[in-house]
């Protein structure tokens, strides 16, 4: 009889379970055969200073991060990297499949997150590495093997919940 | 040391809150137990607003510090940045607005503490306690998901700066008069729950209840008025109400806030809709929550969303499952128990105000379903589309038409039963007054174009001197001006507002004149009789952005009336490309200009718009929120209860809602 | 006139049954009329949307493709996803973000030489800011950007000069 009285509490029911739908997102981990192996090649420096920069990294934990200037996802992702640099991560920066001016243009407008950009302009050292597009963002431990991979870009909660946790731990026993 | 103060005071509030729950519910349960719980639960309630107040005047002064080391700061401030927008900076992004958002609910709640000493005792012990429970909701919230007190290392030497769309006076303040809004809501929504638990719905709930819904009303009013100016000025492009997800979301409380207020007016004087009043409240406060999910979330993406985080969503969601779950669940249980209302005549003021009550409630369903019918599309998987504006546009004007014509009808109409006769006869002044002045109107200044804009500034009329014929009869039959109670007063002016609103947007939806034109140094273009002559552009340095200034002079009929000087700017350090515009106005018309992109040679596009009345938009919701603030403060509703019950049968003395 | 109460709540709800009966006719025919579907260029390539009905069409700006009349306001381009691109034909003053390589959202409809005449372009105030439908279109499932993207991208410049 006074069923009625029920009716607001199922729409907000269905309110809930209509909006906790709306914020499931894909997950879009992708497992990589990489982990826990050593690191592979990556492109020659171009010049001497970026070989001494990237000697210097040997050993320290490291992200290396698979870009390129016509990518949009990588743009989404700029500003984290951005601020992941400002907070003294070392990135090494992979250039794939770009024009050198281009990735240069874009570096210029956009800020330049990358220790060291390295070019692989055919994508070669992408193929050692497992890259599936980009971008990819790779995190090297001190004794040179990969420890994760982040497909697509990189993100608030990959940060909080991956990364950080990844630095902190490598960091925590060496101090 | 500011940030761990920060954190402090914000774990200690919620250590507060929890004794402040703990002790309603002991003060709740045995009233006379508990002599001194007012006083105790007082102190709760100051020292819990002190401590975050001591919160937010930390993150001010960390703000105007320029100290990045903290993560906020840093993201939404810079060392260019002028003082007035560090300040406001504070609620410039997600978790700072949090801050403000607390800072508010602690500050009503203290007002509930403060000046509800009419209420019994445990009735003020359950309010306070659910405030409390709504507090620790979100301090939680902002510890866990989102404090605003996180640090970072190495410190950056500069922040990312305040985004430029927010640097602009209207704002500064709209935030915080939504929330007030918002929050104010939660006081209503805490009377609603204390009613419901008590099993004590009545006119003295509801008499407890009005003074704090207008005003949350009034401010939320007022915020969402501010956010249309801001958009309409800031946003560069002369649009003032887009229909966007997120204005959406303040819309709805609101059109269930007006609901509610003229829902409690019949609860207050008659004792009926009573379950219907408390749904209200309670759907008014879900409805608030839902809009600041929708913001935070990141299922709806719009101009205003802060940067989304699911984890924030998922929490705010469950927030809201437990708080609205909570009160309707109790409310399935109680109301089931109250005994049939007395029934109502067709022709009266109840049924009116039921009327009034089914037309906002229905509005309110539509601007939901055009809001979150995308969303379920999207969930479903059936591809994605968005629901266009004038969808809104064409269910408002003929569902919104019907509730100005009943405005008109409000004051005469009399309470439990009343008789045509009467309130026909006065109406026909206003009627006829309003039919004609409306006709001169269209026909003498927009030449006779468009039926529904004749039928909006005739209804629109209509509200307006029926306001005003309430408040001469009112003057005539009591001792003159000085006897108009105000909440008679609050009445009229926020109808009167609602008329000119009604007008206003009829005739800038209806006669409104936009022209994209390609301008070189010297020439004119026309505009409704307005010239607008190009003179060129020059550099000029703001205080943290560079832009180009045109300078173009409005003649009307040959003779120059004004200079406007729109802006194209580049703020330094977003690199942020901005149009600012330039406005004259009077009551009658704004110009607006807006500077396009520079054309080649000496040329540029510019964007000329001619916008009717585009200043009684902003005038009419200003008149509301004042009839909202001036209604609140009816002495009746601050009187002692000792004659609560009295009242309540002879409520029908006093005429005036 | 008397009336029973059983009458009078008869009356009430006949009175609510005719409001929220006019209203959810309105607002079913509102929303058949109002409902805009967002497509991409692949959508028309494959000839999933009719003509001269209004849509929301979503791409990237191909780089080069921008073509101003200099006399008027007209401006034609070229809107690209991962395998097609629509031509695109404008008049009026486009948003301050719309540059070549930048993610936008134009409405309007398509005429009969496939060209789409868009009443509206928008762009958002935020560089990094894509749609979201189109972000999704845009990346495989990987979240990955597409390649074809190249020719879009390369070149990008800041296009405005104060």
């Amino acid at each position: 009889m006074r069923a009625h009285i029920w009716i607001p509490l199922l729409a907000l029911g269905a309110l809930v379970v209509l909006l906790y739908a709306g914020m499931q997102d894909m997950d879009r981990a992708l497992p990589s055969p990489m982990i826990g192996k050593a690191a592979p090649s990556l492109p020659v420096p171009e010049n001497s200073e970026a070989a001494a920069v990237l000697n210097a990294a040997q050993g320290q934990p490291r992200l290396v991060n698979f870009w390129a200037s016509w990518c949009q996802p990588c743009l989404a992702e700029h500003p984290e990297l951005m601020a992941l640099a400002e907070r003294g991560v070392t990135i090494i920066g992979v250039n794939y499949k770009d024009e050198a001016s281009a990735a240069a243009r874009w570096l210029d407008r956009h800020g330049n997150p990358f220790a060291v950009v390295l070019r692989d302009p055919e994508g070669a050292f992408a193929i050692d590495w497992g890259v599936y597009g980009v971008p990819e963002t790779y995190l090297i431990g001190p004794d040179d093997t990969v420890l994760h991979k982040k497909v697509g870009p990189v993100d608030d909660a990959y940060l909080r919940d991956e990364l950080q946790p990844r630095l902190s731990a490598l960091k925590g026993p060496a101090s | 040391m500011l940030p761990a103060l920060g954190d402090m005071a914000l774990a200690g509030a919620t250590c507060v809150c929890v004794l402040q729950i703990l002790f309603a519910v002991q003060a709740a349960r045995a009233p006379e137990r508990y002599p001194a719980a007012p006083a105790l639960l007082n102190a709760m309630v100051s020292s819990h607003l002190l401590l975050i107040f001591v919160a937010y005047c930390a993150m001010s002064i960390l703000f105007v510090q320029d100290a990045f080391e903290v993560v906020f700061v840093a993201q939404n401030s810079h060392v260019e940045l002028p003082l007035a927008y560090k300040l406001s900076a504070v609620w410039g992004g997600h978790e700072g607005s949090l801050l403000l958002w607390m800072l508010m609910l602690a500050g009503w709640t203290w007002c509930v503490g403060r000046f509800s000493n009419n209420l019994p005792t445990s009735t003020r012990a359950i309010v306070l306690g659910v405030l409390g429970f709504v507090a620790i909701g979100f301090l939680t919230f902002t510890l866990w998901t989102s404090n605003p007190f996180d640090l970072q290392f190495p410190v950056p030497e500069s922040g990312r700066d305040l985004n430029p769309l927010l640097q602009d006076p209207g704002m500064v303040i709209h935030p915080p008069l939504l929330y007030m809004g918002y929050v104010g809501f939660a006081v209503a929504f805490a009377f609603a729950v204390a009613a419901l638990i008590e099993g004590r719905l009545d006119s003295t709930w509801a008499r407890w209840t009005r003074p704090w819904t207008t005003s949350a009303w009034a401010f939320l009013t007022a915020g969402i008025a501010l956010g249309s100016w801001w958009a309409y000025h800031e946003l560069g492009w002369g649009g003032w109400w887009f229909w966007d997800p997120v204005e959406n979301a303040s819309f709805m409380p609101w059109l269930v806030g007006t609901a509610l207020i003229h829902s409690l007016a019949v609860t207050d004087k008659r004792g009926v809709f009573k379950s219907w009043t408390v749904l209200l409240a309670i759907v008014a406060f879900g409805l608030s929550l839902l809009g600041t999910f929708l913001v935070r979330s990141g299922v709806l993406v719009s101009v205003h969303a802060f940067a989304s985080d699911p984890e924030r969503g998922l929490y705010i969601l469950a927030f809201l499952t437990v708080v609205v779950g909570g009160a309707l669940a109790l409310y399935a249980w109680r109301a089931s128990q109250l005994k049939p209302e007395t029934r109502v005549a067709i022709i009266s003021r109840e049924s009116a105000l039921l009327l009034n009550n089914v037309f906002l409630v229905v509005l309110a369903a539509v601007v939901f379903i055009g809001t979150l019918y995308p969303l379920v599309v999207d969930s479903l998987g059936l591809g994605s589309m968005s629901v266009g504006p004038p969808y809104f546009e064409a269910l408002f004007i003929p569902l919104g038409l019907p509730l100005v014509l009943l405005v008109g009808f409000s004051a005469t109409l009399a309470w439990k039963r009343s008789k045509t006769g009467p309130v026909l006869r006065a109406a026909a002044l206003p009627a006829a007054i309003a039919v004609v002045a409306g006709i001169a109107l269209w026909a003498g200044i927009y030449a006779a174009r468009g039926a529904m804009a004749l039928v909006g500034i005739v209804l629109g009329l209509w509200a307006i001197f029926a306001a005003l014929r309430d408040l001469w009869l009112r003057a005539r039959s009591g001792r003159g001006v000085g006897s108009i109670p105000s909440s008679l007063w609050g009445m009229s002016l926020g109808h009167l507002g609602l008329g000119m609103f009604v007008i206003a947007v009829t005739v800038v939806s209806s006669f409104d004149v936009e022209r994209d034109v390609r301008l070189a140094t010297g020439e004119v273009a026309d505009v409704e009789g307005y010239q607008f002559r190009f003179e060129g552009t020059r550099p000029v340095e703001g205080p943290n952005y560079i832009a180009e200034r045109a300078t173009v002079t409005v003649l009307e009929d040959g003779a120059p009336i004004t200079t406007l000087y729109p802006e194209k700017r580049r703020y330094r350090v977003q690199q942020d490309i901005m149009t600012q515009s330039a406005v004259s106005y009077n009551p009658m018309r704004d110009l607006y200009v807006s500077l396009g992109e520079p054309m080649g040679s000496d040329a540029w596009s510019l964007r000329l718009q001619y916008k009717p009345m585009m200043r009684l938009v902003w005038l009419g919701t200003a008149l509301m929120m004042l009839g909202g603030f001036i209604a609140a403060l009816d002495r009746r509703y601050w009187r002692a209860t000792r004659s609560a019950s009295a009242t309540a049968s002879g409520a029908t003395a006093q005429q005036v809602s | 006139m008397k009336m029973t109460a059983r009458r009078q709540r008869m009356a009430w709800i006949a009175l609510l049954l005719v409001v929220v009966g006019a209203a959810a006719a309105l607002a079913s025919a509102a929303f058949r009329e109002n409902l805009m579907y967002f497509h991409t260029p692949t959508d028309i390539a494959s000839g999933e949307v009719p003509s001269s009905t209004n849509f929301r069409l979503g791409g990237l700006v191909t780089t080069g493709s921008v073509d101003r009349d200099p006399d008027s306001l007209n401006v034609a381009f070229r809107l690209a996803d991962c395998d097609h691109e629509v031509q695109v034909q404008y008049s009026g003053i486009l948003p301050d973000l719309f540059r070549e390589g930048q993610g936008i959202v134009t409405m309007g409809y398509l005429d009969d030489e496939g060209t789409f005449q868009a009443q509206q372009v928008l762009a958002k105030h935020d560089e990094n800011y894509m749609p979201p439908e189109l972000a999704e279109r845009l990346a495989d499932e990987t979240g990955h950007s597409c390649e074809p993207f190249k020719p879009v991208r390369a070149g990008y410049d800041t296009g405005y000069d104060s």
